[in-house]
């Protein structure tokens, strides 16, 4: 697509979004940030023709299987209510083999899928050098100019995304349930650093051991996480967990993130081009000596 | 970013099992689709708003209780109905094959009978662009 014409389009699907509230024009707009090869030139010119409104997200991560989707799905009420109507990005990583992906949290969240206070969407990480796809950070200001106040992001936290979704969100939430009671003593103090909420899912199980070990834990690191013991399934330490995020909100200042977040959208454009680089250089080199060391050896050279 | 193709894999009505709908779920990972999968029990309308925010290119419809004949067109009405012009359905399940030439005629763009080759899904997924077109000109 030609970038004016795509510029255009957007414009136009989010124009028609915000005056009749559909979801369908929303859905298409954040196709074309998601797909667009130069999306830092078609955001800067969103940005300047519409008012990007206040609006805090809220990232989730944790474990497979932990119970992030559970959880939002939980608590997609509470905000809906409180704010008519409420986002929902859950990402996924693509196979690093294929580039495909199965995106599956909805499976958690179907109750909520007619809902016309709630916009759900599955983003896979598209092999992304990060963790977490650079797309996300363009589709959460899409989502802000369409007026959504609260946004909700899951990510897998494995590698790279726990860490980057700092950089996205205002309040991160982590996930831990009764399992990992043995792993917060390995836990680096890193992970603890990123999280304004601590959530214990799977109270039903056995809470006890990790929540010992989490208060060990942050004695010795000397921080003070609020943690919040649930069961998502049962809706049990829902009506806190909403309350303990949203005083969160009021409590870290948007400036302390605010340069987080102006590196991750510079670190996705610097990956993107260095990604191009890489592409090219392999595509230069030599596979005709089929030997690894002297491929290596002349692209010397070239790098 | 390079765009990818988005397949949702949906299961309509109350029956059994979802093993073959995970399974072309797979195999479409494995070729290199985005595959959004909600799972078993869904109602058309479900499925049809799902499509719309998930902003798919075609939607695929795992069925096995017999229900297809009246399942598959209204998805496929209902989407148009919902101004999704150009997501292409496709469905596949225990299907008679007297029933397939009307279910093609009720803009269901392909039908695979258990045994069918995954191979074979996968190079219809990769006509999706070809049938949006189609369909843009159409509706
Ligand atoms: N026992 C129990 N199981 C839960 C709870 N919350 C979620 N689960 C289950 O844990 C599994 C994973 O949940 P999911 O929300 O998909 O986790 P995610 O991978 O972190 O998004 C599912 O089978 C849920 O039904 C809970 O509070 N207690
Ligand atoms: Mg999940």
């Amino acid at each position: 697509m030609e970038r004016l014409e795509e510029y255009e389009i957007l414009k136009q699907k989010l124009t028609d979004y915000i005056k009749t509230q559909d979801f369908l024009h929303l859905a298409r707009a954040l196709s074309i940030v998601e797909n667009s090869q130069d999306s830092y030139e078609l955001l800067e010119k969103l940005c300047s023709e519409f008012e990007e409104k206040e609006a805090k997200v809220i990232g989730f991560t944790g474990s497979p299987g932990a119970g992030k989707s559970s959880l939002i799905s939980a608590l997609i009420d509470k905000y809906a209510q409180k704010y008519g109507k409420v986002a929902v990005i859950a990402v996924d990583p693509s196979s690093p083999f294929s580039g495909g992906a199965i995106l599956g949290d909805r499976v958690r969240m179907i109750k909520h899928s007619l809902n016309k206070k709630v916009f759900i969407r599955s983003v896979a990480t598209r092999g992304y050098l990060g963790g977490l796809s650079s797309a996300v950070h363009d589709m959460i200001t899409v989502l802000k100019i369409a007026g959504f106040k609260r946004i909700l992001i899951e990510t897998v936290g494995v590698g790279q995304s726990e860490i980057d979704v700092v950089e996205i969100a205002d309040i991160v939430c982590l996930v831990l349930t009764p399992s990992a009671g043995d792993d917060i003593q390995a836990m680096k103090a890193g992970i603890m650093e990123i999280a304004d909420v601590i959530v214990v899912n799977k109270a039903d199980l056995g809470a006890e051991r990790v929540l010992v070990a989490l208060k060990n834990f942050m004695e010795v690191e000397e921080v003070n996480i609020p943690v919040v013991t649930t069961v998502a399934l049962e809706n049990k330490g829902i009506e806190e967990l909403f309350n303990i995020l949203e005083e969160a909100q009021s409590r870290i200042k948007p400036s302390d993130k605010k340069l987080l977040r102006l590196k991750h959208a510079i670190r996705s454009i610097l990956e993107k081009r260095v990604e191009g680089v890489v592409e090219k250089l392999r595509s230069e080199a030599n596979f005709e000596n089929k030997n690894f060391y002297s491929i290596l050896n002349n692209l010397k050279g070239v790098i | 970013m390079e765009r990818r193709i988005r397949i949702l894999i949906a299961k309509p009505g109350l029956d059994g099992h979802d093993r073959g709908a995970k399974v072309v779920a797979r195999a479409l990972r494995d070729a290199g689709f985005e595959v959004i999968y909600t799972g078993r029990r869904q109602t058309v309308d479900q499925i049809v708003e799902t499509a719309i925010q998930e902003d798919v290119d075609a939607v695929g419809l795992s069925l096995l209780s017999g229900a297809h004949n009246t399942l598959f067109p209204k998805v496929v009405r209902k989407l148009r109905e919902r101004g999704a012009k150009d997501i292409v359905v496709f469905g596949g399940g225990v299907i008679p094959p007297d029933d397939i030439p009307f279910l093609l005629e009720n803009g269901i763009a392909a039908v695979f009978t258990p045994g069918t080759p995954l191979s074979e899904v996968v190079e219809f997924a990769k006509k999706i662009p070809e049938l949006q077109e189609q369909l843009r000109k159409e509706n």
